[in-house]
């Protein structure tokens, strides 16, 4: 006998929305404005927002709304599986969809208070049980209306391939008939989340569901919007990107076909024209003379001199400082020593940075791709006088990140030469402006006292970090509330290795050029020294490196991955000409994750090899192998590229490198094989998209000691002397 | 100027030094053709002109003239169904940004080469960047169309 669903009334909805004023998770009734480029076809009338991460269209479609942003780590799959798992959705009708909103649901709690802001590899882990409570919470919602309206017990009710179920009949409704009544429901606060046992999408390693539309040309990057009556803009920049226009002449750019205008912005010289080439052309025959800054002349050579002054000064403690390793030091058998080197970075995403504006009264909207809307939003009210929440802002996916997208200037262009021109604005910064306005990644030197007992063991390590921390630079507020702590000074500690004293000090260098979060951050420098030291000591004490880990890790989980990577790279096998380097991390705090990679290295005719890098990685749940795999392999190979080949150098305000010809970066051509393996365990996601980059570094220069006996300390090796 | 762009013809007015991405993007709102670098150091604003790769960011619009240009919106042939479906299987793409260039550069590779060693996807595919690094999948993707093309 199938239950007859009485309908709701108006009376009911009155009664429901007088009863639920707030309520844990917040409900919408208006539809906001949606994105419409993530499904063809905009969204289906009618739909019903259930609440901030998802809605059912009248078909009986699941849309889930991912408001971190798709930098190719494939988040938006991610987090969509994540909800519809709870939700008890059909997955081949759940998309996800970009949104324009920046509600509190969609602020990150673990990141600088009060941001909607995709960065740290947190999306996944910090998004975890919101989309679970999300999904959890409309599966209740349309068991209670189902319950309620069928007068059975919602006991008796699942829900499976966005039907709800009722167990003892076999009957079910879809979500969309009971979408409507669901959302008379009052919203549970606490909603009962399914057993890790009853998990049947996560943990599958379900295809990405942005695949389609990057295969074809029609997926929407912030490069690519097209507003109508929109203009193009091409700028110049002066030294350091920061110094302001004094005098220039204009005189033959505005008189060449389509330009509009020849503007001055706050850092450089602009030109706005009917079309792009018209402006990059016109601007090429602008000649602009900047005032003088401090450092305007800064080179590579004045940092490298300011860094060693860094390891000289006393700096400031980092946290985790424990014992006293200094005394302990004095008493050590044995004391390695060595300082390494990192130089800058750019970002190189092949999308270069741009921003579109459209400034109408008292209305401004944005397009550009960007980790930070809430960022944006500031800067942009900051230059209008307004209040943020009237920014509006497009972003959908971005051809690459990497912490490369925040920042001011290019919002600040837009918007200044839409107001200018009364139109839409393209600003489109080329490449050699992407890599002068870049928020490079910090240079580092950091340097490391390692004391060994008569055994061998490490038992006293002291360590300093001599760079810039972009808290400081990006986000001044946060920085205000945890300075002198920054970036390089976390993670200088606290190893697996068993060290019973250990002191660290951070010794701050205020850049002159920017510098922003880059994939792998402070790891990349201070494991580079740890790892780097650890193996220094291995072979001083004459021992296998990865033997030696073995013995002063106890952690069950890292000797796991440490022994499954040995086996993976057969590193006991001896084989002519091949030689291999290991290094290892356990971030234990942000990332909850484990990571072993073994470099290994083919020597012919003395010159070294690149052939396979090796990675085991074990970072709790694993909620798509598929995406996990792919944002190691990313990540791998991209420590494999700054590791052996990139560098930014200044001279005289300007970086050397301005394109892809000089700033070199990995090809196919020297991409080493991959072989990857991921170890899961626990109930709690930790993190993917940055854990395999640092590792990189000191596992190459690790095995190129193997290999020539000789120990490189100043990267990227290729560029410093490693026999390449 | 009259250009054939994916098999029709478009009239249009434009100064012939523009280069034919720009023509693409900006004139024609064909946003499939990536701009990267201008100076065709990464690849990613590749597209056919009478079906061999070229770098649209320096080609200029005058010398497509009179013929044959295929974007990634308009490619259509076995080799770019065998090169899609391989993309589609290993999943190659993450953010997607340099993946037009790659995938019109694989499919000229597949359709002209048989069986393509490494050193064959390393000659045809090295002025494709990846920021993200995915050329362990296009490799693999790669071989994968190619054995499609012999059945």
């Amino acid at each position: 006998m199938p239950i007859e669903l009485r309908k709701a009334t108006d009376m009911d909805r009155r009664h429901f929305l007088k009863a639920t004023g707030s309520t844990g998770l917040a409900l919408s009734f208006i539809l906001p404005s949606f994105s419409t480029a993530a499904r063809a076809g905009g969204i289906a009338p009618n739909t019903r927002r259930i609440n901030a991460f998802l809605a059912v269209t009248p078909d009986n479609d699941i849309e889930v709304f991912v408001a971190q942003a798709e930098m190719g780590q494939g988040i938006t799959t991610g987090l969509t599986q994540i909800l519809a798992e709870e939700l008890g959705a059909d997955w081949d009708r759940t998309h996800f969809r970009f949104s324009t909103e920046r509600r509190s649901e969609f602020i990150s709690p673990d990141l600088y208070g009060g941001i909607v802001l995709t960065g740290g590899s947190t999306s996944t882990s910090t998004f975890f049980l919101p989309m679970r409570q999300a999904g959890a919470a409309a599966r209740a919602m349309l068991i209670a209306a189902t319950a309620e309206q069928s007068g059975a017990d919602v006991s008796e009710f699942s829900t499976n391939q966005s039907t709800v179920v009722h167990e003892p009949t076999g009957d079910v409704w879809t979500f969309a008939e009971l979408s409507e009544d669901a959302l008379l429901q009052p919203v549970p606060a606490d909603p009962p989340l399914k057993a890790r046992s009853e998990f049947t999408l996560i943990g599958q390693s379900r295809p990405r569901l942005d695949l389609a539309v990057k295969l074809d040309g029609s997926a929407k990057y912030g490069i690519d919007h097209v507003v109508p009556g929109m203009v193009w803009a091409a700028v110049r920049h002066g030294p350091l990107g920061r110094a302001s226009v004094a005098s220039f002449d204009g005189s033959t750019a505005t008189k060449m076909p389509g330009v509009r205008k020849v503007l001055v912005v706050p850092h450089g010289i602009a030109v706005v024209a009917d079309h792009y080439w018209q402006a990059v052309t016109a601007l090429r025959t602008v000649e602009v003379v900047f005032d003088p800054i401090d450092a305007d002349n800064f080179s590579t050579e004045d940092m490298r001199a300011s860094l060693v002054a860094g390891l000289a000064a006393d700096g400031v403690e980092v946290p985790q400082i424990k014992g006293d390793a200094e005394t302990r030091l004095q008493t050590a058998s044995d004391i390695i020593e060595a300082t390494y080197e990192m130089p800058m970075a750019a970002h190189g995403c092949i999308e270069p940075v741009t921003c579109t504006a459209f400034v109408q009264g008292d209305t401004c909207k944005l397009w550009l791709s960007t980790q930070s809307p809430t960022l944006d939003a500031g800067y942009a009210a900051d230059v209008l006088g307004v209040d943020p929440a009237t920014i509006e802002i497009h972003n959908e996916f971005m051809g690459g990140a990497f912490g490369r997208r925040t920042g001011r200037e290019h919002v600040e262009e837009a918007i200044l030469l839409s107001q200018a021109v009364q139109a839409p604005v393209k600003v489109i910064w080329s490449r050699e402006e992407d890599i002068l306005m870049d928020q490079f990644r910090t240079a580092a030197m950091v340097h490391g006292r390692l004391g060994l007992d008569e055994d061998g063991r490490p038992v006293a390590y002291s360590a300093k970090v001599s760079a810039t921390g972009f808290w400081q630079n990006m986000l001044p507020d946060w920085y205000e509330q945890v300075k002198p702590l920054d970036i390089p000074a976390i993670g200088l500690l606290d190893s697996d290795y068993g060290i019973e004293d250990e002191n660290g000090r951070y010794a701050p260098y205020l850049s002159p050029p920017r510098i922003g979060p880059w994939r792998g951050n402070m790891d990349n420098h201070n494991l580079l020294l740890v790892e780097s030291l650890i193996d220094e000591a291995a072979h001083h004490l004459d021992r296998d490196p990865l033997e030696y880990r073995l013995s002063l890790i106890t952690d069950k989980r890292s000797r796991a991955v440490i022994e499954r990577v040995a086996e993976l790279s057969e590193w006991q096998a001896e084989r002519t000409g091949v030689f291999r380097g290991i290094a290892f991390m356990h971030n234990k705090n942000y990332w909850r994750s484990r990571v072993a990679v073994v470099v290994e290295l083919q020597e012919q005719d003395g010159v070294l090899r690149v052939t396979t890098l090796y990675c085991v990685c074990n970072s709790g749940l694993v909620i798509n192998p598929l995406l996990a795999k792919q944002n190691l392999e990313g990540g791998l190979l991209f420590g494999f590229s700054w590791a052996f080949l990139e560098e930014t150098t200044f001279t005289d305000g300007y970086p050397d490198q301005r394109n892809f010809f000089d700033y070199e970066m990995l090809r196919i051509d020297s991409a080493p094989r991959l072989v990857v393996e991921i170890i899961e365990a626990g109930e709690e996601p930790g993190s993917f998209g940055e854990v395999g980059t640092p590792m990189v570094a000191p596992a190459l220069g690790n095995a190129i000691f193997a290999a020539t006996g000789e120990r490189f300390r100043r990267l990227p090796f290729a560029k410093h002397g490693a026999p390449f | 100027m009259r250009l054939n762009i994916n098999g029709e013809d478009v009239d249009l007015e434009v100064d012939p030094d523009t280069p034919l991405l720009w023509v693409l993007r900006d004139h024609l709102s064909l946003t499939g053709t990536k701009f990267g670098c201008g100076i065709a150091s990464c690849g990613a604003c590749t597209v056919h002109i009478d079906g061999y790769p070229q770098r649209s960011c320096v080609y200029p619009v005058a010398a497509a003239e009179g013929t044959a240009i295929t974007t990634i919106e308009g490619a259509r042939s076995k080799a770019e169904e065998a090169v899609r479906a391989a993309w589609t299987e290993l999943q190659v793409p993450q953010c997607g940004y340099c993946q037009s260039g790659q995938i019109m550069s694989a499919i000229s590779l597949v359709r002209d080469v048989t069986a393509p060693t490494d050193e064959d996807i390393d000659a045809a595919m090295a002025g494709n960047l990846c920021r993200c690094m995915t050329y362990d999948r296009i490799r693999k993707a790669i071989k994968t169309a190619a054995q499609q093309m012999e059945r």
